[in-house]
């Protein structure tokens, strides 16, 4: 019998911060059905945050608990609790929290005050933190599963909406198909490789060069790479982006546009730079290996992104084509970051602009939630006109949100993006300047979308009176993200080192 | 490698074409009389009633995936309840008698949620 069954103690240490909101999150769903039908459910958003801080304390004491970049195989190494996925732990932690907070009135302004809203954002949360420290490409995929499930049902949370059911609708179809192929082309590399454990795929492939180059090996490849890339909404895997983003409740939208979006780039870092970080998949014998790939990918989600979101003046809309292309300057640091080496400065640029990213897009998201009533959300370009001057916070929060989105000094994506883009350039290749050159250009077509916003909110005069839902939590919200776009803009130091000693923490398999 | 695969292709090609020749050849040697009531849908020998193509009670669906998510529970049960002696031999009996816990706790909470819910009532 096999002894490795054994139970190790340190194993739930290493998974407690995702073991404590795993409870949290079934505790949320039986509050709903223990609670008095006709209370309301705010409450289970106060004991949901607190279940997000508590594991967010204890990420925290993992972090501080050891010295430099730590590492601890779980399960058997099937899982791992290492500094990377702490790192992207406390961006889902955060994004949940965020989330519930955001929701607290929204749900009730919006007659949807059910407490399973809750327990899906906690399950998510979950997924999220399994995917990121996922070594095994079935942990990996029941991670993405549990995530998307979650997601799915929180996309048509507004079941009397047909803009809701149509965008949940499409996410689930299009999802599953995405699972689908991800999962065969997971099958396709076990089949080549006799493992799923990530770390013996890297070596098989390491140790036989006609196996990295073998039709199989390249179409496993090719297929986990598009299922991922549904899931962060890469070009040309992206259309279903703008619907679903609209579709789903605003404060979901954000959880999706952060929380989805980081775990799959936590996947693709892991998987890519990692496990397929070797010569013969990167480059190919022919010049053909993945970097190339998402070299294309890149650019086209840049452009698919910036240029689609030009003629929209459905907000929601605009900043579900900004999501998307802002998976296109993250993949222009991961394929910097393959070009320069696992320890290269690259890969953690992406995670330091995935944080930017994260506390921007609550900030845009945290005052778009709050313009509407009933069911009912207001989210035409118009509708922000003179908010500005009458809700002078609201404006504020708004215009600094998109400015940080845009890339604007002293914010967290302005420096997000100097920095991503300042290492590309360091690899030293004239293809990468050409990458740099065309996210620069679109940093410009950006300007344009995201001004225009700011231009509604001082420059012009209100239509129509747009209902808006003020909170505590909301407040707490903007508050929260404003402090940590202005933190991590203008000090950015140490969370560069926090960056740093992550990806670290992936070591040499 | 693939050389392993063929007896399964051969099995594949085998299985269809034996059907394939049997039914044609009923169809060709057969007598061929019909009737009404032999053309009829066939519906446990009753007179059939009504389109196929109706609505069903979304209960259904309900009962349906309940009933899967604890027939897979039993699927898990089984086993390791046969092999509970074993792992007890092993060693290993207060790890998989918790492991089993945690399995049958986490599926308890989902059942106390929909019989609070009242999906297992049907009016």
């Amino acid at each position: 019998m096999n002894t490795e069954l054994a139970f190790n103690p340190a194993d739930l240490f290493g998974l407690l911060p995702v073991l404590i909101v795993f409870g949290f999150a079934c505790a949320a769903m039986l509050f709903e059905v223990f609670a008095k039908p006709d209370a309301s459910r705010g409450f289970i958003a106060n004991v949901s945050v607190f279940g997000l801080l508590v594991a967010l304390y204890f990420t925290y004491r993992q972090w501080t608990g050891t010295e430099g970049p730590f590492s601890t195989p779980i399960f058997g190494g099937m899982m791992v609790a290492d500094a990377y996925s702490a790192f992207f732990n406390v961006i889902f932690f955060s994004g949940a929290a965020l989330t519930c907070l955001l929701s607290q009135r929204y749900l009730v302004a919006h007659k949807l005050d059910f407490g399973e809203y809750y327990s899906l954002v906690l399950f998510g949360a979950v997924g999220m933190a399994f995917m990121a420290g996922a070594r095994d490409l079935i942990v990996l995929f029941i991670a993405l599963e549990v995530m998307s499930v979650a997601v799915y049902v929180l996309t048509g949370f507004v079941r009397k909406s047909r803009r809701s059911a149509e965008g949940a609708l499409k996410y689930f179809l299009m999802g599953a198909f995405a699972s689908a192929i991800l999962l065969y082309g997971m099958a396709l590399l076990y089949g080549t490789c006799g493992s799923t454990d990530l770390a013996v795929i890297r070596r098989a492939f390491d140790g036989d060069p006609e196996l990295a180059g073998s039709l199989m090996a390249k179409m496993g490849l090719v297929f986990v790479l598009v299922g991922l890339g549904f899931k962060i909404a890469i070009a040309p895997f992206h259309l279903w982006a703008p619907d679903v983003y609209e579709g789903a409740p605003a404060p979901v939208t954000a959880f999706m546009a952060v929380g989805v979006k980081a775990a799959g780039f936590a996947a693709i870092v892991r998987m890519f730079t990692l496990t397929f970080g070797i010569d013969s998949l990167q480059f190919g014998a022919d010049g053909k290996g993945w970097v190339g790939v998402l070299y294309l990918i890149a650019i086209l989600t840049m452009f698919a992104g910036n240029l689609g979101a030009l003629h929209q003046t459905n907000v929601k809309r605009m900043l579900a084509y900004s999501s998307i292309s802002h998976a296109g300057y993250l993949l222009v640091g991961v394929v910097a970051g393959a070009f320069g080496g696992l320890t290269g400065e690259a890969n953690s640029a992406v995670l330091y602009y995935l944080l930017g990213y994260a506390f921007s897009t609550f900030l845009a998201f945290g005052v778009i939630a709050l313009f509407g009533k009933e069911g009912e959300e207001y989210v035409h370009l118009s509708d922000f006109a003179g908010v500005g001057f009458k809700k002078p916070f609201l404006g504020l929060a708004l215009t600094l949100g998109v400015l940080s989105l845009a890339g604007i000094p002293p914010l967290a994506g302005f420096f997000g993006k100097f920095y991503l883009l300042k290492e590309a350039m360091e690899v030293g290749r004239p293809e990468m300047t050409w990458l740099v050159v065309i996210a620069l250009v679109n940093s410009m077509i950006a300007l344009y979308y995201y001004l225009r916003l700011v231009v509604f909110l001082y420059m012009k005069d209100a239509t129509r009176e747009v209902p808006i839902i003020g909170s505590a939590g909301a407040t707490a919200v903007l508050v929260v993200s404003l402090a940590l776009v202005l933190v991590l803009g203008i000090f950015p130091d140490d969370y560069l080192e926090i960056a740093r000693r992550s990806l670290l923490s992936l070591g040499p398999q | 490698m693939n050389e392993s695969y063929v007896s399964l292709l051969v099995l594949a090609a085998v299985a269809l074409g034996l059907g394939t020749v049997i039914l044609m050849l009923n169809g060709l040697l057969g007598p061929s009389k019909p009737t009404a009531s032999k053309l009829d849908t066939f519906e446990t020998g009753n007179e059939p009633e009504g389109d196929a193509r109706q609505r069903f009670s979304i209960r259904f669906y309900l009962v349906a995936i309940l009933f899967i998510l604890f027939d897979i529970e039993v699927v898990f049960l089984f086993p390791w309840a046969v092999l509970f002696k074993d792992y007890v031999a092993a060693g290993l009996g207060t790890f998989m008698f918790v492991e089993m816990a945690v399995f049958v706790g986490i599926l308890a909470i989902g059942l106390a949620y929909v019989w609070r819910k009242g999906a297992l009532e049907w009016d």
